[in-house]
Order: C-alpha cells, then sequence, then structure tokens
C-alpha cells in the first residue's frame, strides 16, 4: 500500500483525535516501521488494518465507518495529487466509468507495484450504476467514501448501497444512484 | 511525562520517516541520474545521425547542380511564382544572357522575356506559345523551335506537381540543328531513291497499322489512274482490290504485322474499273523501338506479263488436248483394229473347215499366223504405250501365288498336248500364306517368259521355280525362274534381249515371229514393281530368266477354294431333280446356267402359280422359291404345295428373298419354307443348300469338275470401276461367257423395261412404277450395279406406301442420275468381252 495513505490517514486521526491517539495506535499495532511512514513509500495493506483495527477499538467507531471517512478525505487528496489525469471528467458516473479503463492505466504507469481493485461497472439507466468490487482487500467501505468524497468534489449528490455477494466482503455489489 | 514520551516517540517517528524518505529519494536520483545519462547518449547519436544525413543531401544536392550546370541542354527551373530556383550556364548560353547563372536566382523570367524574343525566327509565336504552356500546366516535349541564326532547339517543359499542388516548372532546351540536318539529308536521300524506284516505273504506296493510305506516290497514282489527293486517307485494300484477293491481302496483312516482307501478285481496280495485274513486294515499316507502325508496297504492272503467260498456258492446254486426242485415237484404233482381225483369225479357223486344198491350207496357215503376229504386235504396242505414259497402275491386292503359278502351268501343259516337251512347277513350300500386290502384272510376266520358253523349246522341259529368297518383317523378295532347254542365247547377244524391238537376229524373227517387245515389255513390268530381271543362258543348253518381286505378306493361309469354281463333289448331281420358281429372265437364266454346268436337271416355273402345278406332277428334291412374283406369290405356292396332297408337300422349299430382312424371313419360315437364299446369291451359296438338303442316299460318287479356261481367263480381264467387281466375281467367278450373257440379257431386257417404269413416272402410275421396281429390281447387282438395287428397292417402297410426289421424285433422280453412267459401264464391258470372246 503507497505510504501515502498511510501518512494521509495519520495526519487524519491527529486532526480529528490528537497525535495521543495516533502513537496509542501505532503502539499497540505491531508495525514494521514503528509506525514511521514516508508518503513516498510501500508498506504492507495489514499495517492499515491494525491502525484502523485499532482506532475503532479505541474510539469505539466501527471500521466501515472509520474507511468511509477516510475515503472521502483520501479522496480530495488523491484530486489534488494527480490533477492532470483527471482534468477532463466533470462528473461523477463519468469518473466511475473511467476508472477500469482509464485511472488504473494510469495508476499502473506510475506505480507498476500497485495491487488494484477489481471494478466492474454497469450503467442501468441514467442515474444508476452498478458497482461490482472485487479485492482481496475487502475493503468496500474504502471505495464507498471514495465514491461520496467524489460526489462532493463534483457538488453532486448521491448515495450508494452496498450488498455482500461473498461474506468475506472480497466481492461487493455497490448500487450508485445520483440524485 | 507521558506528553514528553509521546513527543519523544514522534520525532523519533519522524526521524525515522525523514531517513526512509531520504534513502529513496537518494535512490531515486541515482536512477534519474542514470536515465539523464542515457538520453545524453543518444542525444549525441542522434546528432551524428543529422549531421551525416545533412552532409549526403548536401554532397547530392551539390551534384545535381552540378550535373544540371554542365548539362548541354539549357535548364530553367522556375518555382510557382515564375522565380528562377536554378539554371545553368547553357541556358545563358542560348538565350545570349551575360549575367552568371548563380546572379540570376530569384529573379523574374517573364521581365527578360522581352530582351531574348528577337532571338527567335518567329518572336510573336514564340511568346504566345509560352504564355499558353505556362497556363495549361502540362507536359510538353520535343517542340521544336528555330532560331533567327539558324539554331533549332527542341524544348520541353514539365511542370510540378507535390500532392497535386504546383510548386513551378521546369524548361529543357536542347540544341537539335545537327540532328535536324542530318535528318533533312536523310529525307533527301530517302526522296532521291524513291525517285529513282519511281522512275523504274514502281509505283509505291504506303498504308498504317489500319491498312489507310498514307502516302501515294505519283507512279503509282498514274498506275492505278487516281489522284493522289483521292486515295490518302481510304482504306487501301477495299479501294484498289477485288474481292476474291481478299483473303491474299490478309495473309499478307498478318506478315507485315510479323515483322516480314513478302512478294504476291494480285489483280488491282483501276479508277476506271478496268484490271490490272501487279507484282506487289510488301515491307513493313518500323519505328525506332522496332515497332511496325504500316507497310510500304512496291507495285510492278505485270499485266502484259501475265496475259502472255496466259497465252501460253493456253497453247499448253490446246497441245497437251491435242496429245491426249492422239493416246485416244491410238487407243481407239487399237480396238478398232482388233475387232476385224478377231473375224479374220475365225474365219480363217472356219475356212479350215471347208476341206481347202493343200495349196489353200497354206494360204490360210499363213493368213492365221500373220493375223495372230498382228494381233499380238498391237497388244504389245499398247502395253508399251501405257508403260510409256506412266498410266500403269500398280494394284494391291491380296492374291495367292502358288495358285498362279500352278493354274498357268496346267494351261500350258494343255497347249503343249502332244508336243515333246513338258512343264514343271517348283514351288517353296515355306509361302503358306497368300501376298498382297499385283497379280495381273505377275499373270502377264510369266505368261510373256513362259510363252518364249514354250517358243524357243522344241523338246525337254520347261521349269517354272518360286522360292522366298528374303523375308523382312512382313515383306517378301519372291525369286521366280522360267528356265527351258532351248535354243539359247548366244553371249554377245545377251545383253540386247531386254531392249525394245530388239531380237537376236533376223533370223530368229523369220523363223520365230515375234514383236522384239515382249521381253522389253517384261522387263518394265518388273522394274515398275520396284523388282529386277536378268537373263543366264548357254547357246543350244536353254535359257534361264531370273526375276525377282517384293511382296507383302497378307497374313492369310492359302485357301485351296482359291481359283477354282464350286463343285457338287458328293453329290451324284444328275440324281437330283430341281424346281426354280422365279418370275425375273435373268434370275432364271442365272440360276439355271449354274445348274446346267453341274449337270443337275432342273425345270423352270414363271410364277407361284405355275409352280404349284408342276409340284403336283413331278417330285422334286429342292424347290427354289422367289417370294414376290405375280398371279401367286412363293408364299401362297409354299402353303399350297404344303398343304395338298402332292409328291412334293415335304420338298425341301428355299425362299428366294430380296433382302435380308426379317420380316421376309420370318414370313417365309411361316409359309413353310426350310431356308432362304438373299438376293444376289453366289452359285456357293446354291450349291450349300443342295448340299445341306438334298437327301444323303443321294450322294454317291465323287466327282469333280474342273473347268481350266474360267481360271485362266480370270485374271485377263477387269471390270469397270463404276460395277462392284467383287460381287460379280463371287457370282461368275470369272466364267466370261456366263458374264458376257447376263451383261446381255440386261441390255436387251432391263434396259427396255427401265425405259418403260420411265413411261410410267410420268403417267404418274405409282402402281405401274411399283410393280416395274420390284421386276427390275434384281437384274441391277446380276451386272454389279447393287446400289441402283437399292435405290429401285426403295422407289418400289415409296410407291407402295403413296409417298408424296416431291419423295418419289428425289429417289427417281437419284436413280436417273446414277444409271445411265452404269448402264454405259455395263454396255462398255460387255463389248470389251466380247473382243476376247475369240
Amino acid at each position: 500500500m503507497k505510504g501515502v495513505i498511510f501518512t494521509e490517514f495519520l495526519d487524519l486521526v491527529e486532526e480529528n483525535f490528537g497525535y495521543e491517539t495516533v502513537d496509542t495506535i501505532i503502539e499497540k499495532s505491531s508495525l514494521s516501521t514503528n509506525g514511521a511512514y514516508t508518503a513516498i513509500g510501500t508498506y504492507p495493506h495489514s499495517e492499515m488494518f491494525q491502525l484502523i483495527g485499532n482506532l475503532s477499538q479505541e474510539k469505539n467507531i466501527p471500521v466501515e465507518v472509520l474507511l468511509r471517512l477516510f475515503g472521502k478525505h483520501v479522496f480530495s487528496v488523491l484530486m489534488k495529487s494527480f490533477p492532470t489525469h483527471t482534468r477532463h471528467i466533470s462528473h461523477t458516473f463519468q469518473l466511475l466509468e473511467s476508472i477500469e479503463n482509464h485511472i488504473h492505466v494510469e495508476v499502473r504507469k506510475i506505480y507498476p507495484d500497485a495491487e488494484l481493485p477489481h471494478f466492474q461497472i454497469t450503467r442501468l439507466d441514467d442515474n444508476t450504476i452498478e458497482m461490482i468490487y472485487t479485492s482481496k482487500r475487502k475493503m468496500a467501505d474504502l471505495a464507498i467514501g471514495l465514491i461520496e468524497g467524489c460526489f462532493d468534489h463534483f457538488n453532486e449528490k448521491g448515495t450508494v448501497q452496498k450488498t455482500n455477494l461473498k461474506d468475506d466482503g472480497s466481492e461487493v455489489r455497490l448500487l450508485i444512484l445520483k440524485k | 511525562m507521558i506528553e514528553i514520551e509521546i513527543l519523544k516517540r514522534r520525532f523519533e517517528r519522524e526521524r525515522e520517516a525523514r531517513k526512509c524518505a531520504e534513502a529513496i529519494l537518494e535512490k531515486k536520483a541515482l536512477e534519474l541520474f542514470n536515465v539523464n545519462q542515457d538520453l545524453l547518449a543518444f542525444n549525441g547519436s542522434l546528432e551524428h545521425l543529422i549531421d551525416e544525413r545533412t552532409h549526403a543531401l548536401e554532397t547530392s544536392q551539390s551534384r545535381l547542380s552540378t550535373l544540371i550546370s554542365n548539362m548541354n541542354a539549357g535548364i530553367l527551373l522556375e518555382d510557382e511564382n515564375g522565380k528562377i530556383v536554378l539554371v545553368n550556364q547553357a541556358f545563358c548560353d542560348i538565350f545570349n544572357i551575360a549575367v552568371p547563372p548563380h546572379l540570376l536566382l530569384g529573379s523574374d523570367c517573364s521581365d527578360s522575356l522581352t530582351d531574348v524574343l528577337n532571338l527567335f525566327s518567329n518572336p510573336d509565336q514564340f511568346g504566345k506559345r509560352i504564355f499558353e504552356v505556362l497556363s495549361n500546366r502540362q507536359i510538353v516535349s520535343a517542340e521544336e523551335i528555330k532560331m533567327v541564326d539558324g539554331r533549332i532547339f527542341s524544348r520541353d517543359y514539365i511542370p510540378i506537381f507535390i500532392k497535386n499542388e504546383y510548386l513551378g516548372h521546369l524548361w529543357e532546351y536542347r540544341d537539335v540543328t545537327n540532328e535536324v540536318l542530318v535528318q533533312e539529308k536523310l529525307r533527301a536521300s530517302e526522296d532521291k531513291y524513291r525517285g529513282i524506284i519511281e522512275n523504274m516505273e514502281l509505283g509505291l504506296l504506303e498504308v498504317d497499322n489500319d491498312g489507310n493510305i498514307v502516302t501515294a506516290y505519283p507512279r503509282f497514282c498514274e498506275m492505278i489512274g487516281y489522284t493522289q489527293g483521292e486515295l490518302i486517307g481510304k482504306k487501301a485494300v477495299k479501294t484498289l482490290l477485288p474481292k476474291e484477293y481478299y483473303a491474299v491481302l490478309n495473309t499478307q496483312i498478318n506478315e507485315r504485322a510479323a515483322g516480314r516482307s513478302g512478294v504476291y501478285e494480285v489483280q488491282m481496280i483501276k479508277k476506271d474499273g478496268e484490271r490490272i495485274w501487279a507484282l506487289i513486294s510488301g515491307v513493313p515499316i518500323f519505328d525506332i523501338a522496332g515497332n511496325v507502325t504500316g507497310a510500304l508496297g512496291i507495285h510492278y504492272d505485270i499485266s502484259n506479263q501475265k496475259k502472255l503467260q496466259h497465252d501460253l498456258e493456253f497453247a499448253r492446254q490446246k497441245a497437251e488436248a491435242a496429245q491426249e486426242a492422239e493416246k485416244q485415237f491410238l487407243a481407239n484404233m487399237s480396238h478398232e483394229i482388233r475387232t476385224p482381225l478377231n473375224a479374220i483369225i475365225g474365219m480363217s479357223h472356219l475356212l479350215h473347215d471347208t476341206s481347202p486344198s493343200e495349196e489353200q491350207k497354206e494360204y490360210l496357215t499363213i493368213l492365221k499366223n500373220s493375223a495372230e503376229m498382228l494381233r499380238m504386235l498391237i497388244s504389245d504396242v499398247l502395253d508399251i504405250s501405257k508403260i510409256r505414259s506412266g498410266k500403269l497402275e500398280i494394284q494391291q491386292k491380296e492374291f495367292d501365288v502358288v495358285g498362279m503359278v500352278r493354274s498357268l502351268a496346267k494351261s500350258v501343259q494343255l497347249r503343249l498336248n502332244d508336243r515333246p516337251l513338258s512343264i514343271e512347277v517348283k514351288i517353296d513350300d515355306r509361302i503358306e500364306n497368300t501376298v498382297i500386290g499385283d497379280d495381273l502384272l505377275l499373270n502377264q510376266i510369266l505368261t510373256n517368259l513362259i510363252g518364249n520358253a514354250e517358243k524357243f523349246t522344241s523338246e525337254g522341259k520347261i521349269e517354272i521355280t518360286v522360292k522366298i529368297k528374303a523375308k523382312v518383317a512382313n515383306h517378301f523378295l519372291l525369286e521366280f525362274i522360267v528356265a527351258d532347254t532351248g535354243i539359247g542365247i548366244p553371249e554377245d547377244k545377251l545383253g540386247l534381249i531386254f531392249q525394245t524391238f530388239r531380237q537376236v537376229d533376223g533370223d530368229i524373227k523369220r523363223k520365230f515371229g515375234g514383236t522384239g517387245l515382249g521381253l522389253s515389255i517384261t522387263k518394265q513390268l518388273i522394274e515398275l514393281q520396284g523388282g529386277s530381271i536378268e537373263v543366264q543362258s548357254e547357246l543350244g543348253k536353254g535359257s534361264k530368266f531370273i526375276f525377282n518381286l517384293p511382296y507383302k505378306d497378307s497374313g492369310n493361309k492359302i485357301s485351296v477354294k482359291e481359283y477354282s469354281v464350286p463343285t457338287l463333289s458328293n453329290i451324284q448331281t444328275a440324281a437330283i431333280k430341281v424346281l426354280v420358281v422365279e418370275d425375273n429372265y435373268m434370275n432364271r437364266k442365272y440360276i439355271s446356267t449354274l445348274l446346267k454346268k453341274w449337270n443337275i436337271t432342273y425345270s423352270m416355273a414363271n410364277d407361284g402359280k405355275e409352280g404349284f402345278e408342276m409340284a403336283q406332277k413331278e417330285k422334286f428334291d429342292i424347290i427354289f422359291m422367289d417370294v414376290q412374283m405375280p398371279v401367286m406369290d412363293g408364299y401362297e405356292s409354299t402353303i399350297a404345295i404344303r398343304n395338298s396332297k402332292n409328291m412334293n408337300a415335304d420338298t425341301c422349299i428355299i425362299a428366294l428373298t430380296a433382302s435380308a430382312m426379317l420380316s421376309q424371313k420370318d414370313k417365309a419360315f411361316q409359309a413353310g419354307m426350310n431356308d432362304y437364299l438373299s438376293k444376289p446369291f453366289t452359285p456357293d451359296q446354291i450349291v450349300e443348300k443342295i448340299q445341306k438338303y438334298c437327301s444323303s442316299e443321294k450322294n454317291g460318287t465323287s466327282k469333280t469338275e474342273e473347268n481350266d479356261s474360267d481360271t485362266e481367263g480370270g485374271a485377263f480381264f477387269k471390270f469397270n470401276k463404276r460395277l462392284d467387281a467383287k460381287l460379280l466375281e463371287e457370282l461368275y467367278f470369272n466364267d466370261w461367257d456366263y458374264v458376257r450373257e447376263m451383261f446381255k440379257i440386261f441390255i436387251e431386257n432391263t434396259v427396255p423395261e427401265y425405259s418403260t417404269l420411265q413411261n410410267a413416272f410420268v403417267a404418274e402410275d405409282w402402281e405401274e412404277v411399283r410393280r416395274l421396281a420390284h421386276k427390275i429390281k434384281p437384274t441391277f447387282s446380276m451386272v454389279g450395279l447393287s446400289d441402283i438395287e437399292a435405290l429401285m428397292l426403295e422407289l418400289e417402297h415409296s410407291a407402295k406406301n403413296r409417298v408424296p410426289k416431291e419423295a418419289l421424285e428425289e429417289i427417281f433422280g437419284r436413280i436417273e442420275a446414277k444409271l445411265p453412267q452404269g448402264i454405259e459401264a455395263v454396255e462398255s464391258d460387255f463389248n470389251k468381252l466380247r473382243l476376247i470372246e475369240v
């Protein structure tokens, strides 16, 4: 997992709960880096799960909620980091529909070793998209957060309904409705 | 305290993160540096490549401009705005431009056009043409431009387009003054030779590949009567040739197209319609690339020569006709002479029987001998003239050499009779097959040689030997030897005997007679067939004539039947009684003659009713019954005989049918007949039926009948080509008396009956036509006119079936067309047969 995700996550935790919480969840987790992350590094994604799991316990907030919130935040960070790649995109559905064939293609150019989730996108009607999320990371909620961040970014309103297609959450159906 | 700990850890984490980031960055920086180094290296090689290419381009450009500046042709390259891009020294020289070429670059040509116009012989035209060419923007090549100073230029204009965009043009001026002068000289020289040819009365005509006249020269026009103007552009063949020569010309045109010349003669039509004969020598005209662009014909009027040739041909034909008439006269005269001669010989024989005095007898003998000699002389002269005129045809037909030699010997033996002279025949027993060759000629050769031997041998023997001298594949070389024990020939005369009109000496001539032609004819006959002859002789002891002749092996075994008439060897013929029921006179005559010859007793009935009546009176062993007869036909007669109480109820009845048609056969069997014979039938077939059906108790002692005269005569007469010789041979077995008799009946009966048929046809009495056609029909094959018989049958059937008149007329027309020739052939053969009667 890219280091920027870790640094952004820890910044977000610090911003909302103070560095004490950051220290606590780092100390509680067993991390290869002892919590020293740099945005340009690459780290095992299991560390992210540990950090989020410990934060959930510490603050008594479900992991799903945390992931959504984090996703929403990461979206705005990503938009700032890669403005050229999204210059031609003007609304949420357009972005969603370009993930597989455009965005992921560009990502692989920059990070050849990135392990990306797979999205199968079907436009059901003008205002509905069905998205099948497949990833062994089982982080569909992060994706929901990202989508919500996207709606916010384009000043649009929409909801996302989640249905697990596999119990472990490795395959999830997301029904995205634009209002 | 806790805060301090947290802060410490935070600081530691951030320091760690920074170190880690620094390490990553350092690694990235190194990567970047390496990539940058690679890029620099690549850039360097790229620059080098560009340098090389630029240099090559410069070299090529400089080469091009050097080439252009040094070209003999003046080159001017202008851009789309008329500005000079390139110009060479030659161009400046041509137009007397003093400025060096490189200073002209960029200037406008049209500015200086007026300065150079006065250099051209026709400045206005030059200016106009330049303007025209520039506005057309199309390639112009080899335009000839004349200068005031006498120079001549060939100008090319090439517009330059790149992707359809006009980017300027190129002018090229080449000094062709010398070439043009040379060409003019050539043309002058060509004109000179053409003039010479014209003066030789040879008319020249030039056409293009489509046959259109391009040039017609004065002498040709004079020859054909047209003016040049009238001919140019016209189709030469259509205008000048009669239709019957189109084919000749087409062949010639194809030859020209293939680049070949040829000489031929045709008639040509002059303007006034008169025809002339022309000898034409045609040659193809080529362009520089070697393609045929047209043809030139050199015409020579040969009308006078043709007339002369025609007159000569006419004279030749006249001369030949005269010669032919002479030959015909000779042939006719020989016949004419032979007829009275035969009478003289015949009469002298008769006179012998009128008890003349000794003196008269002596005169008669002289008379007879002289006449015989005269006859021999004439036939020798005829033979010689036939051989000399090349009219003698060598036949290739199958025959039995052994049989021929034996029968010849036998007839000589009969002739020798009481003379102290015998004849012996020795034949190589390897000759098992019949051969293919000319039997008549061999017969004549042997007859001559044996005749000579007989003449010059008073006692002793004549020996004839035949043996195979060589055999290659299926060809024989047979050697014949005729040896005698006669007076022989003196050695110094041996060389003379084969020469025409030469005999050993005058004494011989007086003593033995003869024309002196015999051996000469014999030798020529042998040599004509590819053989040779020699003679060995000892004076007083005898002579030996040895000759050989090539023959082809037929592959067929010699059958004993050949050269013999059918015989009734196993039947006591006298005991057999035959009834012949037949309405046709010729058929009656035919059968009766045969039966007479075999000593068979027979009765004749003219129709079925008469036949039935005779069958009731007398017992017969066999009845031959024609099926179609008036009054009562053969079927009715048979039914009557079979179903009434009479002696012949069980007698064998053989149907004589007109054709081998199944319906007739079936009908015959149903009527109670035992067998049938299809007309025309041969003696063999009659014999076969008699042997088959006549009861065995009558077969008694063998009785062989021989008739030497039949075989002897056989070889000497040949039927007219119009007649079916094979059929006639089968029918009559060379019994010439018999043939003569049958031909006579045909001429005396059938021919008049045919006129009756003609009358009936004109009167459109179809029933009568049918009856007569049926009646006379069988007689035609009896004289070898089987084809007419078939037509008669067709006529009979058509008349019976009442087919439309047109169809009948068509058949009758065919008969009318064929018959006169047939009758003529029968009459001619009949006359010839009468001649050999003596």
